[in-house]
C-alpha cells in the first residue's frame, strides 16, 4: 500500500504504473466497500430489483405474480379511476416536500447554530429540541389530534380564540390539512436535522471566526461568508436526504388523516401502502413504489450535479 | 459569534461584558420559548401517563392528573412483558449500531478518499437503495430471510441493518472536508489506510459519527413493522411490539398506560441522547486542527 | 481552501437506471414472472414445521426445508400448537387467560399464542407466510378470515364441526356461520364478533330534557334528539371513523344491498343507498347535529362530554364504562321508519391451517371447539366486548347474573337477533375505503349522493375484476 504512495510522490512516473497504481487502489477501495456491499446486495439490491420485476406482475398475495407488462403503470397513468388518484397523490407529495423541506432546513440550521454554544444548561436544551423525535409515533398522533382538533377546545383553537381569530378546522380542512401535517412534520424530524448541523457546525474552526472578527466583519457576514460555506457539504447532505425522506412521507398521513380530507393528504406512498397491505395489490404498489424510485433518482443526481459548484469540500 | 466586535472606548451598556450578559439572556429566552413549545407534546405525554381512566379526555383538558397515578408505570412494565423485550431491544440496537460504524466508515472512507473504477456508479447505486419504499421490499426481504434460513432468530433483527447508505453518505461528506495533506503526511509516516481510518479519521469525525451511531440506535429501537413479521416468537420480541400490545383497535385503548409505556421506552433513547449529545460538538474545531 | 467538485454524476444518472431495469428484467426473465421459487404448487401446502413434540421450541427447525417430520402414523404423546391472535389491550389479555384454561384443562396439547399485530398486520405477515411457504401456526384468530380459506390455506371448518368430534352448528347464530364463509364455503369458526351500537350520554340527554332510558328507535328520532344536543361545542351525534360499517348498516336497513349474488357488481349506487347517503349528508349540512369528516374525534368528544349520540362498535362498551366520567346509556341500532333493524356483524375468527398430520388438526380442533365453546363464548363475552355466539345466551344463568350487574350489556345481546353478515369478498378492502371517501365527499360538500355513490361503484367494480383474474 505504501508503494502508492511513494508514486505519488514522484511526478516524472510512467503510464504503466499510472495504471498499476488505479488497478492496486481499485482493489483496496472494493475491499473497503466489501461489508457494507455484501449487506446491501443480500439485503437491499436483491429486493429493489425483486420490486422493479414485480411491477410489471399483477400480484395480488398471497398468489403467484403473473407477468402482465405495463398493465400497472397503465392503470396508474391511463385508467379512470387510477389516474386521477395517482395524480392527486402527485401533487400531494410534491406539495408536503417543497412545504417540508426548505422550511425543516432554515429552522434546524437557525436552531442548531443557538445550541452551538458553550453556555450553561445548553445540553439540557439540546435534549429538548431532540424529544419529538424519540416520541412513539401512536403517542404523538394522540397528542396532536388534540392540538390540531377542529372544535373549540382544541389547543390551537383556543389559543385562536382567545387572541380573538376565528377558529379553524386544521386536520379535517381540506385546504389546511397538509399544512398541518407539514407543521407536524418539521416537529417530529427537526431533531434529526438540528443534529446533523450541529456536527456539521464543527468543522468550522473558530480561528476562521477570529480573523473575521478583527477584519470587523458582523455575525450576517461571519455567517455568509465562513459557516455557510463551510457547512455547505452538511446542509447538501441534509437536503438530499431531506428530499429523499419527504417523497416517501407515509406515518403522518396514516394515523392523522387517513390520506383524507378529499384525498388531499394522500401521498404516493400512502397510496402504495393503501394497495400493500389493505388491497395486498403488491404489482400495482411496486408500480407505484418503482415510479417513485426513478423520480427520486434523477431529483438526487440533478441536486448532485446542481451542487458541484456549491459545496465546498476541505 | 453573536457578539459583535467593539472598536475604542464605549459607554457602560456598551461594554463587552454587558453586552455579552445580553446577548446571553436573550439567548435563554430564545431557547426557553422555542423549546417549551418543542416539547409541548412531550409534556402532555408525561400528563396522560400519570392520569387515570376517567380523566384522560375532559372537557376543558387538564394539564395536571388531579391524583398522579405512578401505578401506570408499574401496571405498564408488567402488562407488557417489558423486561425481555427490553433486554432484546438493546442487544439489537446495539449490534446494529457498532456494525454501521465499522461498515459505514470503511465504505465512506473509501468513496470519500480513493480514486477507484465504478465509484460514482457504486455510490448512487447505494443512495438509491434508500429511494424505494420499504412497503414493497417487506416481501422480498421476507424471501430472503427464508432462504438464508434466518426466520425467528436475532440474525434477522441485526444483519439486515448492519449497514446504511445513508450514514455511509453522511460520513463520506464529512471524510471529504477533512485536508487531504493529512492523510500524505500520515501515509509517508508509515501508517496504513486501515490505521489512518481508525486512528485518525474517525476521531477527528467525532461529531459525525456520534451523531449516525444515535441514529442507528434509534432507527432499530423504534422500528416495529420488521420484528413483527420477522420473529413468531415471544423470547425474540422488542420493545414497540410491546408498545403496540397497549392499542386496542377495538376495545378502546388505555391511555394512561398506553402513554406511561411510551415514555418507558423512549427513556433509554433520552438518556443516551443527553450522554452523547456532547460529542456533537467535540470535534475538529476543538481538538485544535486548523483548516486549510 | 481548495473547492473540489463533486464530479462524473452526469453520466451516472442514466447508468444506475439503466443497470438497475437490466437486472431487473433478467431476473424476471430467468426466474419466470418476477417468480423466486420456481415452484407452481399452490400456496396452500404449506407444512408448519411443529409437528407433533414433546419438546416446546416451534420454531428450530431450519425454515427453508420443508418439515421432516410430517404424518407420523402413531398417535403423538403430545401436541403443541402455535396460536396467533390480533387482539391487543385487554382483550388480547383475556385471550390469554382463554388459552391458559384450555392448557390447564389438560394435559395432551400445549397452546402457545403468540400477539401478531393487529388485523393489518397478522393478514400481511399471513400473505407473507403463504406465497413464502413459510412456517405458519396451527391455529389463528384474524379478521377477514374466510379470504384466507378461500386461498386454500386453511381446511374447511366443516370438516370438524359436523365431523365425529363436531358441534351442533344450529345453536350459533346463522349470520356468524354466513360472516365466515367464502365462495359457499364456511371456513372459519366465529370467535370474537361485535355489531354497532348506539352509545349516548344520559347526563346530557337529561340536560336536553331526553328520556334517559332508552336511546333513539329510529333514524328520524336520532335527528329530532341530535337537534336537542346540538349547543355550543357540543354536538347531537356522530360516528367512529370506520364510516363505512355504519353507512352499510343503513343502507342495509333501507332494503340495500352491499354487492350482488354473484359478487360480480357492486351496488353501492342503488336508490336505496342513495337516500341513506342523502340522509347521512343532511345529518351534517342540513340539521347540523354531527360535524363534517371528524369522525377520528369522535371517540374523546364522546368521553370529554361533548358528544351526545355515538355510534360505534360493541367491543369499545367495556373501555367506554371505564372511561367514560358521566352516565353511559346503550341502545340498538336505530332502524329506519317501518322497517326492521339491521345489524352486520365484524371482527375475527378462528382458522386451523392446513396440515398432512391428523393428530395435529384433531388436537387444533380440539382448542379451537374449547375457545368457542358456551363457557368461553360466555367468558369472552362476560370479560370484552364481544358478544356471545349462541342463540341460548340470554337464557344462560351467569349470563343472566352478568345482565344483572351490567345492564347496559343488555342492548347488544339482544340486537343479536338482527345480527347479519355483510358476504366477504376478496374486494372489501377496497370497498369499505371506497364507501368511506363517499361519505367524506357528501360530508364535505364535495359532491352529492348519487355521484359520490357512482365514483365508488366504479372503484369497486374495476377492483372485482381484477381480483377475479388471480383465481383463473
Amino acid at each position: 500500500m505504501t508503494n502508492g504512495v511513494i508514486v505519488e510522490q514522484n511526478p516524472g512516473v510512467h503510464r504503466s504504473s499510472w495504471w498499476r497504481r488505479w488497478g492496486e487502489e481499485t482493489v483496496v477501495a472494493y475491499l473497503f466497500l466489501a461489508p457494507s456491499m455484501i449487506i446491501l446486495l443480500a439485503f437491499a439490491f436483491f429486493p429493489v430489483v425483486f420490486s422493479i420485476a414485480a411491477s410489471f406482475t399483477r400480484w395480488n398475495l398471497p398468489y403467484r405474480p403473473v407477468w402482465t407488462g405495463l398493465t400497472n403503470y397503465l392503470y396508474l397513468f391511463t385508467n379512470e379511476v387510477g389516474w386521477p388518484a395517482f395524480r392527486q397523490a402527485i401533487t400531494n407529495t410534491v406539495y408536503f416536500t417543497l412545504g417540508s423541506v426548505p422550511l425543516n432546513m432554515a429552522i434546524s440550521l437557525l436552531l442548531a447554530l443557538l445550541l452551538n454554544q458553550k453556555l450553561k444548561g445548553v445540553g439540557l436544551f439540546r435534549t429538548a429540541y431532540f424529544l419529538p423525535t424519540i416520541t412513539s409515533t401512536v403517542a404523538m398522533s394522540v397528542v396532536w389530534m388534540w392540538l390540531y382538533h377542529p372544535s373549540n377546545y382544541g389547543l390551537f383553537n383556543s389559543v385562536l380564540l382567545k387572541i380573538g381569530l376565528p377558529t379553524e378546522r386544521w386536520l379535517r380542512d381540506p385546504l389546511l390539512a397538509m399544512p398541518s401535517l407539514i407543521l407536524m412534520g418539521i416537529w417530529h424530524g427537526m431533531g434529526y436535522n438540528i443534529i446533523i448541523f450541529l456536527a456539521g457546525l464543527q468543522n468550522v474552526p473558530v480561528q476562521l471566526y477570529e480573523a473575521a472578527r478583527i477584519d470587523g466583519a458582523g455575525t450576517w457576514a461571519q455567517f455568509r461568508k465562513i459557516t455557510w460555506p463551510l457547512i455547505s457539504p452538511t446542509t447538501f447532505y441534509v437536503l438530499v436526504i431531506g428530499v429523499i425522506n419527504a417523497m416517501q412521507a407515509f406515518a403522518q398521513m396514516h394515523v392523522m388523516t387517513q390520506g383524507g380530507p378529499l384525498g388531499r393528504t394522500t401521498t404516493i406512498v400512502y397510496m402504495l401502502y393503501h394497495e400493500a397491505f389493505e388491497s395486498f395489490a403488491m404489482g400495482r404498489a411496486s408500480a407505484l413504489a418503482c415510479f417513485l424510485f426513478v423520480i427520486l433518482l434523477v431529483l438526487t443526481l440533478i441536486q448532485f450535479r446542481l451542487a458541484g459548484s456549491q459545496v465546498h469540500y476541505e | 459569534m453573536t457578539t459583535k466586535p467593539t472598536t475604542g472606548s464605549v459607554p457602560l451598556w456598551q461594554s463587552q461584558r454587558v453586552r455579552k450578559g445580553l446577548v446571553a439572556v436573550l439567548w435563554y429566552a430564545l431557547l426557553s420559548v422555542t423549546a417549551l413549545a418543542v416539547m409541548l407534546p412531550f409534556i402532555w405525554m408525561i400528563s396522560t401517563s400519570l392520569k387515570g381512566p376517567k380523566e384522560v379526555f375532559t372537557y376543558p383538558p387538564s394539564w395536571i392528573p388531579s391524583a398522579w397515578r405512578w401505578q401506570n408505570y408499574i401496571d405498564a412494565w408488567e402488562g407488557a412483558k417489558f423486561g425481555r423485550y427490553f433486554l432484546n431491544s438493546v442487544f439489537v440496537a446495539l449490534a446494529v449500531t457498532l456494525g454501521q460504524v465499522i461498515t459505514c466508515s470503511m465504505a465512506a472512507y473509501a468513496f470519500a478518499r480513493m480514486n477507484f473504477r465504478g465509484k460514482n456508479l457504486v455510490f448512487a447505486l447505494y443512495l438509491s437503495t434508500t429511494m424505494i419504499s420499504t412497503q414493497v421490499t417487506l416481501v422480498p426481504s421476507y424471501l430472503v430471510m427464508k432462504w438464508l434460513g434466518w426466520m425467528d432468530s436475532y440474525k434477522a433483527l441485526i444483519v439486515p441493518f448492519l449497514t446504511s447508505p445513508f450514514a455511509i453518505f453522511m460520513m463520506r461528506q464529512a471524510f471529504m472536508t477533512m485536508p487531504r495533506e493529512l492523510e500524505e503526511a500520515a501515509r509517508l509516516d508509515g501508517c496504513g489506510r486501515v490505521r489512518f481510518l481508525v486512528q485518525i479519521l474517525l476521531p477527528l469525525s467525532k461529531p459525525v459519527i456520534a451523531s449516525q451511531a444515535l441514529f442507528a440506535f434509534m432507527g432499530n429501537w423504534n422500528s416495529y413493522l420488521w420484528p413483527l413479521i420477522i420473529t413468531t416468537r415471544q423470547d425474540l420480541r422488542t420493545l414497540q411490539i410491546g408498545l403496540r400490545y397497549f392499542v386496542s383497535q377495538e376495545g378502546g385503548t388505555q391511555w394512561g398506560l398506553f402513554m406511561a409505556a411510551a415514555v418507558l421506552v423512549s427513556l433509554p433513547v433520552i438518556v443516551i441522547y443527553f450522554v452523547v449529545q456532547k460529542s456533537f460538538v467535540e470535534g475538529i474545531a476543538t481538538t485544535g486542527l486548523k483548516g486549510t | 481552501m481548495r473547492v473540489s467538485r463533486t464530479h462524473g454524476f452526469r453520466q451516472t444518472s442514466g447508468a444506475v437506471i439503466v443497470v438497475w431495469v437490466v437486472v431487473a428484467l433478467l431476473a424476471a426473465a430467468c426466474g419466470g414472472p418476477a417468480e423466486p421459487t420456481p415452484t407452481t404448487a399452490p400456496p396452500a401446502q404449506v407444512q408448519p414445521t411443529v409437528a407433533a413434540s414433546t419438546q416446546a421450541q416451534p420454531t428450530q427447525a431450519p425454515t427453508g426445508v420443508p418439515a421432516a417430520t410430517s404424518a407420523p402414523a402413531v398417535k403423538p404423546d403430545h401436541v403443541t400448537l402455535d396460536f396467533w391472535y390480533s387482539l391487543g389491550g385487554n382483550s388480547g389479555q383475556v385471550v390469554e387467560e382463554l388459552v391458559k384454561l384450555f392448557n390447564e384443562s389438560q394435559s395432551y396439547i400445549t397452546v402457545v399464542p403468540t400477539y401478531q399485530g393487529g388485523y393489518a398486520e397478522i393478514m400481511a405477515k399471513t400473505w407473507n407466510a403463504i406465497f413464502a411457504e413459510q412456517t405458519l401456526p396451527q391455529v389463528a384468530q384474524l379478521g377477514g378470515a374466510p379470504l384466507v380459506g378461500a386461498t386454500g390455506a386453511c381446511v374447511p371448518i366443516t370438516d370438524f364441526t359436523d365431523g365425529p368430534n363436531g358441534i351442533d352448528r344450529s345453536k350459533i347464530y346463522d349470520a356468524f356461520w354466513d360472516y365466515n364463509k367464502a365462495e359457499g364455503t364456511i371456513w372459519c369458526m366465529p370467535f370474537n364478533n361485535s355489531m354497532p351500537v348506539l352509545y349516548y350520554n344520559k347526563d346530557l340527554f337529561a340536560k336536553a330534557g331526553l328520556p334517559t332510558e332508552q336511546g333513539p328507535e329510529t333514524w328520524d328520532d336520532v335527528i329530532s334528539y341530535g337537534q336537542e344536543l346540538t349547543r355550543g361545542d357540543q354536538w347531537g351525534f356522530n360516528t367512529h371513523d370506520d364510516t363505512h360499517w355504519y353507512l352499510s348498516t343503513m343502507i342495509l336497513e333501507n332494503g340495500g344491498q352491499i354487492i350482488n349474488q354473484e359478487e360480480t357488481e357492486c351496488l353501492y349506487n342503488s336508490p336505496e343507498a342513495v337516500e341513506m347517503l342523502q340522509l347521512w349528508g343532511d345529518m351534517v349540512n342540513d340539521y347540523e347535529i354531527m360535524p363534517p369528516a371528524q369522525h377520528k374525534e369522535a371517540g374523546t368528544d364522546f368521553l370529554a362530554g361533548v358528544l351526545g349520540m355515538f355510534f360505534r362498535s360493541s367491543s369499545t362498551l367495556p373501555s367506554l364504562v371505564r372511561d367514560a366520567p358521566f352516565e353511559l346509556g346503550v341502545g340498538m341500532v336505530p332502524a329506519v321508519e317501518g322497517k326492521d333493524r339491521v345489524a352486520p356483524i365484524g371482527g375475527g375468527s378462528l382458522v386451523i391451517f392446513k396440515n398432512s398430520n391428523p393428530y395435529i388438526l384433531e388436537a387444533a380442533w380440539e382448542f379451537v371447539k374449547f375457545m368457542t365453546s358456551e363457557a368461553s363464548s360466555l367468558y369472552l363475552s362476560t370479560h370484552t366486548g364481544y358478544l356471545p355466539l349462541y342463540k341460548s345466551s340470554l337464557e344462560w344463568p351467569e349470563m343472566q347474573a352478568y345482565l344483572e350487574q351490567n345492564p347496559l350489556v343488555r342492548a347488544p345481546l339482544e340486537q343479536l337477533q338482527y345480527a347479519y353478515a355483510i358476504p366477504v369478498f376478496p374486494s372489501l378492502g377496497t370497498s369499505d375505503s371506497a364507501l368511506r371517501q363517499a361519505v367524506e365527499a357528501v360530508e364535505l360538500g364535495a359532491s352529492d349522493p348519487q355521484a359520490a355513490l357512482d365514483q365508488a361503484k366504479k372503484i369497486v367494480d374495476q377492483d372485482l375484476i381484477t381480483q377475479a383474474q388471480n383465481k383463473q
